[in-house]
């Protein structure tokens, strides 16, 4: 079992439509996928038709004192969503103090899990909630930025290994060009092979309450998805032969 | 060399080859580098302010960052 966490550099880069993406992507090869939401926004599940008034999920089950397990959803043969839940800020405060003092809860659910699934996806916040995402040790560990120059400042002084994960690229704009030429100069084979392009079917997906490969199937985002999940595969490979 | 007649002339060839043995003789060890793809990035650095700033580099003047 592979874990991947995806986390936007900063919010409103489209973190939770890639999650939706790539793994129902992964799931299409063949693969048993599940995705965690550990955004207390709690809109993955929104992209995978469950109810919008639905509270389900393993926060509110820690509220409510009741088994995080129950809270899993199988939304197609081998893919399977565990929503985050809805929750007020003071239980998500709470929440997350708790989480800080049980790191191994994580590691310890995610280790349960690893007879059951081939990848578990983490759709993680942006914000700093330490309790949330500390603990968690993924196998690939992408950062997800939109070429802009609020994204490219906030990428500075950052020292990490985190891949990078580049969405909503217009060919057409020259600050765009001129940022993917700097990143790639910059930090080579930290990028991801393909940047996901601007599509319309990204957009509209969540729109229609499904990951973007479902919706519209021959996209460029769609298409795009498709190659980087065939990527993911490769370097699942890679590190069990290493 | 110009005025040397017949076979004793030189041919554009053989005076490139002359002037390329001098070129070397002077400047010594010499390697081709292509600089346009620095050139390009450069430029692209330079066309934004922000991006010109965090390289600690010159932006440039708004007229040419128009073009």
């Amino acid at each position: 079992m592979s874990i991947i966490r995806l986390q936007g550099i900063r919010g409103g880069v489209g973190t939770t439509s890639l999650v939706a993406a790539l793994a129902y992507e992964l799931n299409r090869l063949g693969q048993r996928v599940l995705v965690v939401d550990h955004c207390p926004e709690n809109m993955l599940r929104l992209h995978f038709e469950r109810p919008f008034a639905e509270s389900g999920g393993w926060a509110h089950a820690w509220k409510e004192q009741q088994d995080w397990r129950e809270q899993a959803w199988e939304l197609r043969s081998g893919l399977c969503l565990l929503p985050y839940g809805r929750v007020d800020a003071m239980t998500v405060g709470r929440l997350d103090h708790w989480l800080q003092d049980h790191p191994d809860e994580w590691p310890l659910r995610l280790a349960e899990l690893t007879q059951s699934f081939d990848w578990i996806l983490l759709d993680t916040p942006h914000h700093r909630l330490s309790g949330h995402c500390g603990s968690l040790r993924p196998d690939l560990d992408i950062q997800v930025l939109r070429p802009d120059a609020a994204c490219h400042a906030l990428l500075q002084g950052r020292e990490t290994v985190r891949k990078l994960m580049i969405n909503g690229y217009d060919p057409a704009s020259r600050l765009q060009q001129d940022l993917l030429l700097l990143w790639r100069h910059q930090y080579g084979d930290r990028l991801l092979p393909l940047p996901v392009y601007q599509d319309e079917g990204m957009a509209e997906s969540m729109a229609y309450k499904q990951p973007v490969g479902a919706h519209a199937v021959n996209s460029q985002a769609a298409d795009t998805l498709r190659s980087l999940a065939i990527w993911c595969l490769s370097q699942q490979g890679g590190r069990h032969e290493g | 060399m110009a005025t040397l007649p017949g076979t004793l002339q030189m041919n554009h060839e053989q005076r490139a080859r002359d002037d390329l043995f001098l070129l070397r003789s002077k400047v010594g060890e010499w390697r081709h580098l292509d600089t346009s793809r620095e050139e390009v990035l450069m430029a692209a650095l330079r066309r934004w302010p922000l991006l010109a700033e965090l390289e600690g580099l010159e932006p440039l003047p708004d007229t040419e960052a128009e073009t």
